[in-house]
């Protein structure tokens, strides 16, 4: 034995060893991926999202006919040319439904995602400024979420004209005051802690801080409660098109193609049915995988109720 | 308690103050033009300059504002740009429909919500409790409209045990009045029922965790009694506040179920108004749809503040 221990303890003489290596330390996501894979409901409304989706997305290919192509069969029932059938105009219901799932997704993340960034700035803003800004921001969500969103959403495409994108815009504002006041919060929380303060007394720039130390820790809750609001919103912008107020003649959406089925109720009930479990199935795969991810986060994070007055 | 009253009722103010400014830069953007859209297309320029001078419509946005504001405070609603009808005799004609519509669906909301969730809250984990969980997941799931179109294809076309597309007033004839709102307001009610009965297992479920439940069980209380009389009084307090929120959604909700059932409500009454460009109308409506959500989340919150000993004593 030597007498002297180098710095880094390893004695020079002794008998090499084996070399262990610790394994990278997991990332977060990874804990969470292990739980939520466990969950069997979770697991399958994950996997029937992501089925719908790429048929919402390969549409174009995997369309037998065109979206707005008549063919010769008017009212024709399930058949191999027409697996789920034809409408009055002779429209190959299988072939809308693949484009009406790419319209309603597209629509749905739409409002999604813009209520999620606007959502998040104002909450950054409010929770991290606090003061009269904070007083000012959460006075105006409480007055938009006072407002029916549908009405917000039919007032928009009453200036802009009628199409999806503007449907949604306007559906976004009422699903932003949700998104801001859940970021607020965890803001309040995150902003105390230890680290944060160790942050800003080395120097860090308000910007730095939000973007390394506060949106990482308030990332979970954001993501849950946006797979609970795309189930919301597919269900908005299908009450939309019911209404008429969203897709134009021509286009279809999940919500379009219910209300065509409901006109000719009397006839079958196929051309309701169809479209219509695939939205429920939809919207409920969204909320149960959000329902996963909650769970996977190990319940700490509570998510507030959605702003979607849908 | 009375601070908590005040305090909150002081905290309306600005809101609705807030609430009058979004309604009415909401009807600005779907103005359009409205002295076309009241005068008629072939209407000629004087015509349009005659309108536009008497609904001061030139005039600078704020302008309007403050005029509009003050009309409103001293119950001067105007008229309909498109009927020329008085919009607050239309609203007093419509406003019935609308409310029992909402106070059906509230009613049926706490029919369903209240003892799914006490049931699921009863014994979690069980069987049952797993299938009604799959109930709601469904029921927060599935859209108005549909759940709407489906009943009135089963109830009405095919089987005729329901009256659909008209409305009995509640004072005429109850029964009638019941048969035709058990549709559109069991539509709309779903949800909020299964979100109640959800909270409701929740609340449930944290409760049972308490020593005073323990305790109530150590002296062998029957669990329906535990339930009731101790658990339930905590549980209930997060499913009563989410009604304040609810009613914004029922009424949101009557637009649509509204237009399915035929029902000559506001709802209707405001995409009637979208529609026609009729921004009057539409600021009116909305505002006053917009109050009724404000005044219902107050009165849950001073509700809830009598309920709560930890905020009545504060």
């Amino acid at each position: 034995m030597t007498d002297t221990i180098r710095p880094d303890g390893i004695d020079p003489q002794a008998a090499p060893t084996e070399v262990v290596t610790l394994p990278p330390p997991r990332p977060a996501w990874h804990t969470t991926w292990r739980r939520f894979r466990r969950q069997k409901v979770a697991m399958a409304a994950a996997i029937v999202i992501v089925i719908i989706t790429l048929a919402g997305i390969f549409a174009g290919t995997l369309a037998p006919h065109g979206i707005d192509e008549m063919t010769s069969e008017f009212m024709a029932t399930f058949s191999k040319q027409h697996w789920l059938g034809t409408d009055n105009t002779g429209f190959d219901l299988y072939s809308r439904l693949l484009f009406g799932i790419r319209t309603s997704l597209y629509a749905s993340l739409l409002a999604v995602v813009l209520a999620l960034v606007g959502g998040t700035l104002l909450g950054l803003l409010s929770g991290y400024m606090g003061g009269w800004v904070d007083t000012v921001l959460m006075r105006c969500t409480d007055a938009i979420m006072a407002l029916p969103g549908l009405l917000m959403a039919m007032a928009v495409v009453g200036v802009l004209g009628h199409s999806v994108t503007h449907a949604m815009i306007g559906l976004s504002v009422a699903f932003m005051p949700g998104f801001a006041r859940l970021v607020r919060g965890q803001v309040l929380a995150v902003k105390g802690e230890s680290f944060v303060e160790a942050a800003r007394v080395i120097g860090a720039s308000p910007p730095r801080i939000i973007r390394k130390h506060i949106l990482p820790n308030i990332a979970s809750p954001l993501i849950v409660q946006a797979f609970v609001s795309v189930g919301f919103a597919l269900l908005a912008e299908g009450a939309l098109a019911y209404i008429g107020l969203s897709v134009q003649p021509g286009e279809a959406s999940l919500g379009s193609l219910l209300q065509q089925g409901f006109n000719l109720i009397n006839q079958t009930p196929r051309l309701m049915l169809v479209p219509g479990v695939v939205i429920v199935l939809l919207s409920l795969s969204f909320n149960a995988v959000a329902d996963g991810i909650r769970d996977a986060l190990a319940n700490k994070e509570r998510v507030a109720d959605v702003g979607a007055q849908a | 308690m009375i601070r908590v009253i005040v305090k909150r009722l002081l905290a309306t103010i600005p809101l609705m103050f807030l609430i009058t400014i979004g309604t009415f830069a909401l009807a600005q953007t779907i103005q359009g033009n409205p002295a076309q859209a009241i005068a008629g297309d072939s209407a000629t320029a004087e015509q349009l300059a005659k309108v536009n001078k008497e609904l001061h419509l030139s005039d600078p946005a704020p302008v309007r504002y403050v005029r509009w504001l003050s009309d409103v405070l001293h119950g001067n609603f105007g008229k309909s740009v498109a009927t020329h009808r008085a919009v607050s005799s239309e609203i007093a004609r419509r406003f019935p429909v609308t409310l029992s519509l909402a106070i059906a669906s509230l009613i049926l909301m706490f029919v369903i919500g209240i003892p799914l969730g006490i049931i699921q809250g009863m014994r979690p984990g069980s069987k049952l409790d797993k299938l009604l969980l799959g109930g709601v997941s469904f029921g927060l799931a599935a859209p108005n409209f549909l759940l709407a179109t489906v009943f009135v294809y089963v109830l009405s076309v095919r089987n005729h045990l329901l009256p659909s597309m008209t409305y009995v007033g509640f004072t005429k004839s109850p029964l009638e009045w019941a048969k035709h709102m058990i549709m559109p307001a069991f539509s709309i009610a779903l949800v909020g029922g299964a979100e109640m009965a959800r909270q409701l297992r929740t609340g449930l479920v944290g409760v049972a965790q308490e020593d005073y439940i323990r305790a109530a069980k150590a002296r062998g209380l029957h669990p329906a009694r535990i339930t009731i009389k101790h658990a339930l009084k905590n549980a209930a307090m997060p499913a009563l506040t989410i009604i304040g929120v609810r009613v914004g959604y029922l009424l949101a909700g009557s637009v649509i179920i509204e237009q399915i059932f035929q029902l000559h409500g506001l709802g209707e009454y405001v995409l009637q108004a979208i529609q026609n460009k009729d921004f009057i109308v539409v600021q009116t409506v909305v505002l006053v749809l917009a109050g009724i959500v404000v005044m219902t989340s107050l009165v849950v919150d001073i509700a809830y503040a009598f309920l709560n000993p930890k905020v009545r004593l504060a």
